[in-house]
């Protein structure tokens, strides 16, 4: 994936800029909401990270003015600790998603995965069928089959496999799922996920977590083969 | 910004500047009004008569060329019609012929020059008349005389109001100096303390109030709570910056010496993740706190939606049941299909799932926790209900106070602030919390405000 990182701070530039390359991905970088306008305009990438407070240009303006001009570019939009609450705003300017400095650099690399996944395969061509191994998952008729058995789950645990599915073979952290299946913004005290996730593997029959592989301190993965 | 640092001395505010607008504007009214009663009044209220009186002289003097036999009837005649003349015809010896007037005073007034005035008796006592003499060729001479009693009267009665409206003009000014005067000092005392806070920074001052019927005593009581506002706000501010200080002093001591402890040894992916680990629930201390300070400045009441909390409520039991099931509890909920209510759904998730997690928390083993939702008298009242140890009637009132934990919870994860949170939620929806005794357990109870 190509990826533009406009950010003024040069230590965590530096440091998202070393991690995606260490990732496998091509990255440019910008200090300045100008420089990496002008970047964005001309180059085409498949994902922009705008830190909010730039000089020159700032995040939201420079996310608009892309919205603007027709740019569909995947924008993962960056704050500082004091602004936790401005996501709508940041949202509402166009941003994919927003996250909340500081961060571990696996949460920001599976969202900017998952954010470029997101961009690659846009709404048209929605999948129907989903597979991964020996599990099937077919969601018209919401069956879930696992080595051509049926597997019975409830709705919200349904929505948690597809999560993990769609992103298959990517890491998918612990706010990632809370977002994507309880579409609720909030920080869990005690790990509601992980408890969440054993069921599921439980009902899928999954007893030594191959199927849902844990990345520690980090989250799920489902891999292609596993 | 640059502010003077002396009081404003009482000549150079606009108070009295003002006053003397008002003097100036008044002091031309006033001059005015002089000028009217001064140049027009004397010389022109008795006009009128003195014409009347010439046209009578003129009559008689037309009467006189033709014969003096003609005079003496007409008089007469006029006399009697008109109670508002009266007249004397003397020979030029003096003898009365005609008319009413008996005698000319020694020394009547004059008004004017060739006009005399002079009382004459009437039937409503004795009344000041105008007259002119005229002495007619033969040396005879007649005296017109007109009742100008009531003109005089009127206006002595405009001298006498104009006086009085002077008389209030000049209490005008002198109270618009006093109250601009009383204004100013007063200001000036409140600037004197605002700026003596300013400098000391004492915010425990106040500004005196010795009375109570003026607005100025009414904004220095406003400006006291305003003070008291913001002293009870610093001192929470200074609380809470001791309390991080204290309650991050040990993770990041901890912290610290985890990391001296690397020194020299081969680097262990397991001992960083525990580093990091925490790293991160000191920075989730921070980010809890920042997110309660911004929830109570309320400026995310802009984004409230119309939320339907029976969904949200089954979505948060639905989160959390699985992790009650796991500790062996039992999460029971009753919810009506549809609550509406004006809210921040992302806020009240985190609110109930704070309270949930809570009350996971402090459940003994095959529990109940019970989350029930309805309306009472038009308010959604909500309740979750655990069996656990509850708290204490004595601890009520500091369970929402930051980095606050109860002895029963010291032994269980938490920083702190997860009630806090909650208060401000609820705060920020102007809900109401009751914390009550569930026999066993604990109840907390909210009230939200009616939907509007």
């Amino acid at each position: 994936m190509k990826i533009l990182i406009i950010e003024d701070d040069a230590k965590i530039r530096d440091y998202i800029h070393k991690g995606l390359r260490e990732a496998g991905h091509t990255a440019d970088a910008a200090e300045d909401g100008e420089t990496g306008q002008h970047l964005a305009l001309t180059e085409k990438y498949d994902v922009l990270i705008v830190d909010r407070m730039l000089p020159k240009i700032d995040g939201l303006t420079l996310v608009k003015t892309l919205r603007g001009s027709g740019n569909l570019v995947g924008v993962l939009i960056l704050s500082s600790l004091g602004d936790v609450d401005d996501r709508v705003t940041g949202l509402r300017a166009g941003g994919d998603d927003y996250l909340v400095k500081p961060f571990a650099f696996v949460e920001l690399l599976a969202r900017v995965e998952a954010l470029g996944k997101r961009m690659a395969a846009p709404g048209a061509k929605q999948t129907t069928h989903l597979k991964a191994g020996d599990l099937e998952m077919d969601l018209l008729s919401r069956k879930v089959r696992r080595g051509g058995k049926v597997v019975e789950l409830q709705a919200r645990e349904f929505r948690l496999l597809e999560y993990l599915l769609k992103f298959k073979g990517q890491l998918v952290t612990r706010t990632m799922l809370l977002e994507g299946v309880w579409d609720y913004h909030f920080d869990p005290q005690s790990s509601v996920i992980d408890v969440h996730i054993s069921r599921l593997r439980k009902k899928l029959g999954d007893t030594d977590s191959r199927l849902i592989k844990t990345v520690r301190g980090a989250g799920y993965i489902i891999e292609d083969g596993f | 910004m640059q502010t003077d640092p002396r009081p404003r001395r009482y000549l150079e505010s606009s108070s009295f500047k003002m006053a003397l607008l008002f003097t100036i504007l008044l002091s031309l009214s006033a001059a005015i009004l002089g000028y009217f009663l001064i140049d027009l009044g004397k010389r022109d209220f008795l006009r009128e008569s003195e014409a009347a009186i010439d046209i009578e002289i003129s009559m008689m003097t037309t009467l006189a060329d033709t014969g003096p036999d003609n005079l003496i009837p007409y008089l007469t005649m006029r006399a009697s019609a008109d109670p508002v003349v009266r007249f004397r015809y003397e020979s030029a010896t003096g003898e009365r012929l005609a008319g009413t007037i008996d005698t000319l005073p020694e020394r009547p007034d004059r008004i004017t020059e060739g006009v005399l005035r002079f009382p004459l008796e009437t039937e409503a006592g004795p009344q000041d008349f105008a007259a002119k003499i005229h002495t007619f060729a033969d040396g005879s001479r007649v005296i017109v005389a007109r009742n100008v009693h009531d003109l005089i009267a009127s206006y002595d009665q405009l001298r006498q109001l104009s006086a009085l409206i002077m008389i209030l003009m000049l209490a005008v000014i002198v109270v618009s100096f006093a109250i601009s005067y009383f204004v100013v000092s007063r200001i000036n005392r409140i600037a004197a303390i605002a700026r003596n806070i300013v400098e000391t920074g004492d915010l425990s001052q106040r500004l005196s109030i010795d009375s109570e019927w003026d607005d100025l005593s009414n904004l220095s009581q406003v400006l006291n709570g305003f003070l008291e506002r913001i002293e009870s706000l610093m001192r929470g501010i200074r609380e809470v910056s001791n309390n991080i200080a204290h309650d991050l002093r040990t993770p990041l001591s901890g912290l610290r010496s985890d990391i001296e402890a690397l020194k020299n040894q081969p680097v262990d992916e397991q001992k960083i993740d525990a580093l990091l680990v925490e790293a991160d629930r000191i920075l989730g201390i921070f980010h809890a706190l920042l997110r309660i300070t911004n929830i109570e400045q309320g400026r995310r009441a802009e984004y409230f939606r119309e939320v339907n909390l029976s969904t949200l409520l089954t979505d948060v039991a639905d989160l959390y049941e699985p992790l009650a099931e796991e500790r062996g509890l039992r999460l029971e909920t009753e919810l009506p299909p549809r609550l509406r209510l004006r809210g921040d759904g992302d806020l009240l998730f985190q609110m109930f799932a704070n309270l949930l997690d809570n009350a996971i928390k402090f459940s003994p083993a095959g529990g109940v926790i019970r989350l029930t939702a309805g309306l009472e008298k038009g308010r959604i009242t909500t309740c979750i209900e655990d069996q656990g140890s509850g708290i204490a009637e004595s601890e009520k009132a500091d369970v929402f106070k930051h980095f606050y934990r109860g002895d029963s919870s010291r032994s269980t994860p938490g920083n702190g602030l997860g009630l806090s949170l909650v208060k401000a939620v609820a705060e920020l929806h102007q809900a109401r919390i009751l914390l009550e005794d569930a026999e066993p357990g604990l109840r907390v109870r909210l009230i939200f405000q009616p939907y509007q």
